[in-house]
Parts: C-alpha cells; sequence; structure tokens
C-alpha cells in the first residue's frame, strides 16, 4: 500500500474538504492499532442516511405522533482512499472488524427516552444502526467523492 | 431491434424490443396480431424496466397464457398484454402472493405448448433429416468461394447462372437436409450444386445447424433421425415423391419405418457444440442467431477471412506517401514556444504547428497496414446481418449492413485497442450517408465512424449488443473552417495565441484525447 | 424452501453449458430453489418477437451445481446420451418412443378438433342468431359432422372426426420438446456427470440461501443482478460482483459500479469467500459450499 507520507496527506485533503466544502463539524482523525490507516469521524450538517426500513419505521411514528419527526444528522465514519488504490475483500473485512457501528462520541448526541422505552424509529440510531462508512475517494486534481460502503447485504434506498 | 447508430444510444438495447413488428417485411410469416400485441405490452414501460426486464426472468406470462398444450396462445391478441406493476419487495400481502402465483401458473401454461406440424399433404410439413456426415468430406474453396466450380459443368445449369460469383457455403457444416420446399428454405438452408446425376438428395436444401435448430424452436420443422441412408430417403434418380407418399399413406409401422422425429432437447444435443466442431455451433452463437432472426434480419455466416488490403497494395504506398505530404508536421525546435512568434495571417499555419502528436486519418487502407495485428477468437467477424429487404436472398444479396462477432461475458473481457483494430480492419469502410457530408451533420460523422462493427455480448442467454466504430477525428479538421469565417480579424488572435505558451500546450492535449 | 425430495431436475450439459428443457423442473426450480434463470429459446406461439421466450432455460454453472449439492438434480451430457440411445435403441425402447409419439399426435388432433368444433358452433350460433354461448360443448359435438364442408379442411371429405377411427390418414407432426420418452432418467438418480465448483459458487449461494434470485447482470455489468424474490414480482436490489478474498479490486471499478448501481436504484454488493484458516475447523458458516465465511459489502452514493 501506499507509504505514509501519501496516506498523512490523503487524510488531510479529506478532513479539509470534509470541513470546508461539506460543513462537517466536530472531525477527529481516528488511529487504532487494528485499523490499515487512519480513519475519520465527525458530524455532517444534515442527515447523510436513512436506511429504507428506518424511513418507514419514522413515517409510522409521524402518523401516530402526527406531526414531522426532525432527523438530526448522526456522526459518520470516513475511510480516505485515493482512486488509484486497490482493496481487496479482506481489506474492507479487516476495517469493519475493527471498528463499532456508531463512532465514538457518536450515542451521546442521541437523546434518549426517560422512561427507557425506545420508539422503534429511534432503534435505528443506536443498536439497529448497521456498520457503514463513507469512502472517501481522492483524485489528482484533490476532487473527493463519496459513497457509502455497507458491511452485509443493505437493501438500496428508493429514493 | 435497429442496430444502427442513428438512434437514441440510450435505447438502442432495448430497442429490440420495443419493435417487434416494426420489420414488416420479416423473411418468416410473422403473426401481425401478436407482435402488436407484444409491442403494446411495452407502451408503458420505462427505460429502466426495459433494461432489467429484458432478461426473461421477469417477463409476464399472465396475459399470455390460455393455452392448452398443443393449442396457440387463443385470444392473446384480443387482449392488452400487460406487465404487472413489479414491487420494491415482498410485504406480506395476499394480492402480491395471488400475483406471483398466477406469473408462475401463466409461465407454465405458456411454456407447456407442444409444437405441432398440422397434417395435410406430406409438402407441406418441413422435415429435415440429420445426417452429420454426408459432406464431413466435402472441400470448398475457401475465399469467394465459386461452388461448383471445380465439378460444375453438368450440374449448375439448373441451378441459376453458371460461373456466378456464389456465397462462400459452408458445406461442410452442413447436417440437416430438408425435405420438400417451405417458407424457411428462401432464406435458409443451401443446396450444394455442381453435384452429379447419381448423388442422391441432388438439389436438396441443406440446413447449417443453427438454421435447423432455429425451425426446430420456432415450431417450422420436424427434425427427423433417419434409419435409413440418404440414398434410400432421396434416391439419385430425384423420385423421392415415393417417400412421401409412403409416410402419407402407409400405416404406424411403416410411417416410423425411415426414422423418427426428434426432441428440442435432442436437436440442442446433436446440433450445439463447442467452437470449431464440424457441424455444430456454440450456444451463444445460436442464441445470438436466432435473437437477430426473430427480429427479422438475415443473418449469415461471415465467409472464411478475406483480407481487403490484398485489393490494391500499390496505390496503399502511393497514397499514404501523398498524405504525408499534407499532413507533415513542421520542424520543432527542442525549446521555446511551440508556436514560432510572429505575424499569421491564418489559423491553419498557427494550429499546423501545434500538431505534435501523429493523428489517426481514417482511409480505405488505414487499419489493413502489415503490423495491424489478425483477428484472434472470439474477437473475429462470426455473422454477417441484413436488414430484412425482400430484394434479399440467401444466395443474391447486398454487402451486409453489419458485421458481428460473438463472444462469452464471462470468458471475455473488453476487447484491446488491438483487437478491435483487427476487428474493424477486417470490415469494409462505411463512412456514412452521402447527405452527412458539411459542417452540419458533423457530429453523425463522428458518432457513426468510418467503419464499425458490432459485437454481441452473450452471459446466460442474455445478449447485448455494442457497437465500435473507427474514430474520424482525424479526418475533421476544424480549424480549417475559421479561416474562411474571419477573412484579416484573426491575426491578432493568432499573434495572441503564440504568446502565450500556456495556452497552446492545453490546447494541444485536449485534440491528443480527441484524437484518441 | 423446502421441497419434495423426490423430483430430481434433469440439468443438461450441452457444450459446457447447463439447460433445463422440462416445463415442469423449470416450474419446481424457480418454487423451491429459487432459480429461474433465463428463457432461452423461442416461442413457437410467437416466434417473431423477443419479449418473450421459451424453452429451454441457460443455468448458470453455480446453479447448476447448487442443485446437484442439493439432492435435487443432476447433471446429464446430452450428446452422449442421445447419441448412445439414439444409434443403439432395442426394440422395446423405440416402440414405447413412438406409440407415445402417437399418443401425442391423437391428443393434438382432437384439441384442433375440438377448436375447429368451437368456431364452427360461433359460426353457426351467429348464423341462426342464437347466443353463441348456450352449451358449446354439446353444440360441437352435434355440430361439428354436418359442418365440416363449410371450412377447408386439408383432410379427406371421407374423414370422420372421431379418434377411435382404426384408420387416420395423417395426424399432426409433434416435435416434443423433451427427450424423457425416449432417454429414461437414471434410476437411482445419481450424479454420474460431475459438475467443478464454479468461482462464484459461494457468493451465490450465500444469495440464494437467503431467498434472494438471481438473474445474468450483463446489463448492469455485474456478475448478478439480485432480487429479494421471484423477478416476476420484484425490482432487483443488487448487481452484484464476486472476487477472491484477496484480489485487489481498483477504486475506480468500485465507484463505477457504485455510481451505476444509484443510477439504476440499486446498490452495487461485491462478496467474497474467507477462506478456511489451517487447523480451525471447518465448521464456521460453510454455506459457500467450500466452508468458509462469505462476508458481502454493499456500496451506493452517498450524495454528497
Amino acid at each position: 500500500m501506499a507509504s505514509l507520507d501519501h496516506i498523512e496527506a490523503l487524510t488531510k485533503v479529506v478532513l479539509n474538504n470534509l470541513e470546508y466544502q461539506h460543513d462537517w463539524t466536530r472531525i477527529h482523525q481516528h488511529t487504532q492499532d487494528t485499523l490499515p490507516r487512519s480513519l475519520i469521524y465527525g458530524l455532517p450538517p444534515k442527515r447523510l442516511y436513512v436506511h429504507p426500513d428506518e424511513q418507514i419505521d419514522i413515517i409510522k411514528a409521524e402518523k401516530e405522533l402526527g406531526e414531522r419527526i426532525p432527523q438530526e444528522p448522526e456522526v459518520e465514519w470516513v475511510l480516505p482512499l485515493h482512486l488509484s488504490e486497490k482493496w481487496s475483500p479482506a481489506q474492507f473485512a479487516a476495517v469493519f472488524d475493527a471498528i463499532e457501528a456508531i463512532p465514538p462520541g457518536g450515542a451521546d448526541l442521541e437523546p434518549t427516552e426517560e422512561d427507557g422505552s425506545e420508539e422503534e424509529w429511534r432503534l435505528w440510531r443506536g443498536s439497529k444502526r448497521g456498520k457503514r462508512i463513507l469512502l472517501a475517494t481522492v483524485q489528482d486534481d484533490s476532487t473527493v467523492t463519496y459513497y457509502w460502503i455497507f458491511d452485509g447485504l443493505v437493501k438500496p434506498r428508493q429514493n | 431491434m435497429s442496430l444502427d447508430d442513428d438512434d437514441n444510444p440510450s435505447l438502442a438495447l432495448p430497442a429490440p424490443l420495443l419493435s417487434p413488428s416494426s420489420s414488416s417485411s420479416s423473411p418468416l410469416p410473422a403473426d401481425p396480431a401478436t407482435a402488436a400485441a407484444a409491442a403494446a405490452a411495452t407502451d408503458d414501460l420505462t427505460a429502466e424496466d426495459l433494461i432489467e426486464d429484458e432478461g426473461a426472468a421477469s417477463q409476464d406470462f399472465r396475459a399470455f397464457a390460455a393455452a392448452l398444450q398443443f393449442r396457440k396462445t387463443a385470444g392473446v391478441s384480443a387482449q392488452t398484454i400487460r406487465r404487472g406493476e413489479k414491487d420494491f419487495e415482498a410485504h406480506g400481502t395476499r394480492a402480491q402472493a395471488d400475483a406471483l402465483e398466477q406469473s408462475r401458473a401463466a409461465m407454465r401454461d405458456v411454456l407447456s405448448y407442444t409444437r405441432v406440424h398440422p397434417a395435410g399433404k406430406r409438402g407441406d410439413l418441413a422435415r429435415g433429416w440429420y445426417f452429420p456426415a454426408w459432406w464431413e468430406g466435402y472441400r470448398e474453396e475457401e475465399v469467394g468461394g465459386e461452388e461448383g466450380g471445380g465439378g460444375g459443368g453438368s450440374g449448375s445449369g439448373k441451378e441459376g447462372r453458371e460461373g456466378e460469383k456464389k456465397p462462400f457455403g459452408f458445406v461442410r457444416e452442413r447436417v440437416v437436409v430438408l425435405e420438400g420446399s417451405s417458407v424457411a428454405s428462401q432464406a435458409l438452408g443451401r443446396a450444394v450444386t455442381g453435384q452429379a446425376k447419381d448423388r442422391p438428395a441432388r438439389g436438396r436444401d441443406w440446413l447449417l445447424p443453427e438454421e435447423a435448430l432455429y425451425l426446430v424452436e420456432r415450431g417450422s420443422l420436424d427434425l427427423w433421425w433417419p434409419l435409413k441412408g440418404l440414398e434410400e430417403l432421396f434416391p439419385p434418380d430425384g423420385t423421392t415423391e415415393a417417400v412421401k407418399e409412403e409416410g402419407a399413406e402407409a400405416d404406424e409401422v411403416d410411417e416410423y419405418d425411415a426414422g423418427f422425429p426428434l426432441s428440442l432437447q435432442a436437436a440442442y444435443a446433436l446440433l450445439i457444440g463447442n467452437d470449431g466442431e464440424r457441424g455444430k455451433i456454440s450456444l451463444q452463437k445460436f442464441q445470438v442467431y436466432s435473437n437477430l432472426k426473430r427480429c427479422g434480419y438475415n443473418v449469415l455466416r461471415a465467409p472464411p477471412t478475406v483480407n481487403h488490403p490484398t485489393t490494391k497494395p500499390a496505390t496503399t504506398t502511393l497514397w499514404q506517401w501523398f498524405a504525408s505530404l499534407l499532413t507533415r508536421t513542421p520542424h520543432h525546435p527542442p525549446y521555446g514556444p511551440l508556436v514560432q512568434p510572429g505575424l499569421y495571417r491564418s489559423y491553419a499555419s498557427i494550429y499546423r504547428q501545434m500538431t505534435l502528436l501523429p493523428r489517426h486519418v481514417p482511409s480505405a487502407t488505414s487499419l489493413t497496414t502489415t503490423t495491424q495485428p489478425a483477428m484472434r477468437d472470439p474477437f473475429t467477424i462470426h455473422f454477417h446481418v441484413w436488414k430484412s429487404a425482400q430484394k434479399w436472398s440467401k444466395l443474391r444479396h447486398p454487402p451486409p449492413d453489419f458485421q458481428l462477432a460473438v463472444v462469452d461475458a464471462q470468458a471475455s473481457a473488453v476487447p484491446t485497442g488491438g483487437e478491435i483494430a483487427a476487428l474493424l480492419g477486417a470490415t469494409p469502410p462505411e463512412p456514412g450517408k452521402p447527405e452527412w457530408a458539411g459542417p452540419g451533420r458533423l457530429y453523425a460523422r463522428l458518432k457513426h465512424g468510418y467503419r464499425n462493427v458490432l459485437v454481441a455480448v452473450v452471459d446466460h442467454g442474455v445478449i447485448n449488443y455494442m457497437r465500435f466504430a473507427e474514430g474520424r477525428f482525424g479526418a475533421e479538421e476544424l480549424y480549417g473552417r475559421f479561416d474562411h469565417h474571419r477573412g484579416g480579424g484573426g491575426d491578432w488572435v493568432g499573434v495572441g495565441l503564440a504568446m502565450i505558451p500556456g495556452n497552446v500546450i492545453v490546447d494541444s492535449i485536449i485534440s491528443y484525447y480527441l484524437l484518441k | 424452501m423446502a421441497a419434495p425430495a423426490e423430483r430430481q431436475v434433469r440439468i443438461s450439459r450441452v457444450a459446457g453449458r447447463y439447460l433445463v428443457f422440462d416445463i415442469d423442473d423449470v416450474v419446481h426450480i424457480r418454487r423451491h430453489y429459487g432459480i429461474c434463470a433465463v428463457l432461452t429459446g423461442t416461442m413457437p406461439q410467437n416466434p417473431t418477437q423477443n419479449l418473450f421466450l421459451g424453452l429451454p432455460i441457460e443455468l448458470h454453472a453455480e446453479e447448476a451445481r447448487l442443485l446437484v449439492d442439493k439432492g435435487a438434480g443432476y447433471i446429464a451430457d446430452e450428446l452422449t446420451d442421445h447419441l448412445s440411445q439414439l444409434s443403439v435403441m432395442d426394440a422395446s425402447t423405440r416402440k414405447a418412443y413412438l406409440q407415445h409419439l402417437k399418443q401425442q399426435r391423437r391428443n393434438a388432433q382432437q384439441v384442433f378438433d375440438e377448436e375447429k368444433a368451437k368456431v364452427q358452433a360461433k359460426h353457426q350460433g351467429k348464423r341462426k342468431a342464437k347466443p353463441a354461448a348456450v352449451t358449446e360443448t354439446t353444440a360441437a359435438v352435434t355440430e361439428t359432422e354436418e359442418d365440416t364442408s363449410l371450412f377447408d379442411t386439408p383432410k379427406p371429405p371421407s374423414t370422420t372426426l372421431t379418434t377411435t377411427t382404426p384408420k387416420e390418414p395423417s395426424l399432426p407432426g409433434v416435435t416434443p420438446t423433451t427427450s424423457a420418452p425416449l432417454i429414461p432418467s437414471p434410476t437411482p438418480p445419481s450424479p454420474a456427470v460431475g459438475i467443478p465448483r464454479p468461482a462464484n459458487y459461494p457468493l451465490y449461494n450465500y444469495l440464494n440461501a437467503r431467498g434472494y434470485y438471481t438473474t445474468p447482470g450483463l446489463r448492469f455489468g455485474g456478475d448478478y443482478s439480485v432480487y429479494p424474490g421471484d423477478p416476476f414480482r420484484y425490482h432487483a436490489h443488487y448487481l452484484a460482483n464476486s472476487y477472491g478474498w484477496d484480489v485487489e479490486v481498483a477504486m475506480l471499478d468500485l465507484v463505477a459500479s457504485g455510481r451505476l448501481g444509484t443510477a439504476v436504484k440499486k446498490s452495487f454488493l461485491f462478496g467474497a469467500e474467507k477462506p478456511v484458516e489451517e487447523g480451525s475447523g471447518a465448521d464456521g458458516g460453510g454455506e459457500g459450499g467450500g466452508g468458509g465465511e462469505v462476508r458481502v459489502f454493499c456500496i451506493e452514493w452517498a450524495g454528497m
């Protein structure tokens, strides 16, 4: 794989891109022994991903409540990559195996109900959240494209 | 189906589905009612549906059903064949389950049909006899084969104008002899001329494996396994009527005395083989063949490769020399501006200095130089394809409308530049319609290319047609027109360009990409 | 997915491809094994269109292998089977086959006759200003014979329409779809012909075990299109590729496939089988058929 310098530069590009082009906040670089390279996590300005089944639960809940449920953003994982890289399934598996579904500090943002009983739609932001990472693919002209990669079978969104 | 490039490219693939009835002069009798119904079925489909559903997996047979085993789909023409709206996923409803059961039941009904050949006079029934080894030892002249040229004199008189050049016949590959004539034999099969009078089955049409299997599959041919030799079935004197009479009048035992009918499964077993097996055709090629035939195209195997450049080697060099004079690039110093500072009165002189990279100018001979690699399987021309036309016949036809290679999606990758160049090199120049001349139709010309070749990619029965064309950007010099437009006003712009070397470099990179 | 174990699907291997000709087999594997495959043949009822195709269906090698592994089918080398049966056919087999054909032809003739009778009854009904729907069957029986001459029939006028006539001048010819009457299925059905394990088998098996149906993925540039159920009812959810565990995939390919998938409302799925580690015991998962765990990943455009 690429040299350390290169990966550091890559990470920097993505950090800057997230902060200044996409207005992310609480951005951190995350280093871990079991990870092949540093990940980034942070908070996007608006909700980035809603699972199709979560969407259904939200709509149900909104019907019951009779009002819209605001969708607060969630803290997301980001993996910086260069477009010319090649990754094997084994490498992606290693990254997923090394992380929790919710990035550090992500759970603190979630308000918990006092009575402890959580509504169905809220579980998607907690126990029902699957592992997902934003692949931040950097090109030579420093364009960054973002793609979700999910661990396991995750059906597509229908919008 | 349209294989033309004039169409919207995004619709190029679904097109065959949309217009099964558009080839009105299909060589085989079409059922207009059902064709119209099939066309109607596609009315309310999105492009995505079409792309996704062209794979036969999701055909909706529900409205197509109501067929007993031997009855053609009665009443189909009266109904509108509609594909039900598909869902995103199962939601456990009764309606959804019922719809699925209906679809499955309809598929079963429709596909339970057994091919029936209406009774009547025996002559109406197209019967084919499988004689795989009859022509095994036949030798056919390879290029531009003139059948009967060798043994010609005696037999060719009846068959047509003597000495007339006929398409290569693939005689060795022909394994099914057609008894009696049928509509099918107008476009399919081939009589082997030049046979001595005492040969059996003289003058009878022989089918290639794909032709025979296609006819069996569409219910137009009864393929029989012979229990007697060809000499007995079709005696040399030509009184083959005896066989027919016998078959029609005799009782059960005699009817199957000479042989018996084979199933569709048996036809596949006998006629489908590996590439290069004599008397067989690969499954992928057969699937493409029948797909095109169903669309109404005329399809023939491409004759063994003819090398186009052999025709006029002398002019090649002369022309190339002449062309090199015109396009000779000026000498550039190792450093300094690309365009020498100075006073320029025309764009052409500036652009000529900026031409750094050689560009490909297509010509009748440009792709067939000695450096060109030869075609290698699977990227070779396998079929010649003609749009259906009244005047087309199996022996007399114009140059093909399309040249087509068949490749397997799993066993091959995207062709290399060399493979495509070799394919294109084997096709004649086809620069497009004459009315495309002039600046207005520039993009039509560029899109069409100078030569083109079709590649049918087959993935387990699903076929994608792709068109590769020889780029002709090199033949479309844009700057030649600039000087005409602006008279004398252009010179300061030219100087300006020369002064900014960066501009020039960017410019030439862009041209490079375009030229590629 | 529980299937009656008794039915053995004949998978015809012809020149290295896998075909199924029997409509009952086709329906069976579609219902019980989640295999729809691709109908490839010209439909004799409508031979000038490409929208609805007919038998045979062509299977992926991995689909054929799955059926064999599950004891639901066997591979038959069709050329060998046919040639050996056709060239040295004993009298009894031949007689049985021809009897079968004859019966088929009689059945066909009967259907034709009934059809014709119906048409005639309808015409007659119109002529007499009678509602056509009234007792169609009885009308058919009673009116066929007297009306025969009204219609062009290829048969000699002397022909009667009853099938009991000992001498039948010309029955319609019939091309059976399968060779079943000619080539008996092997008993006991043992997979005499083996089938190598295709490279994509682990991923295919993983998807099939979860109720997904697959079709060839050529239209979207992948190995499979993956449906959350029978493609008769559902749109595909994924376009899928199978890779080796340690095969390095260019990011450009992942991005391109992800973008393509998103454009057609699908997710790009790729998966690989993790090789079984030495000494760890091959007990984990095992659904890949090779004992290894199958991992899959899905890629979608993030919209940012």
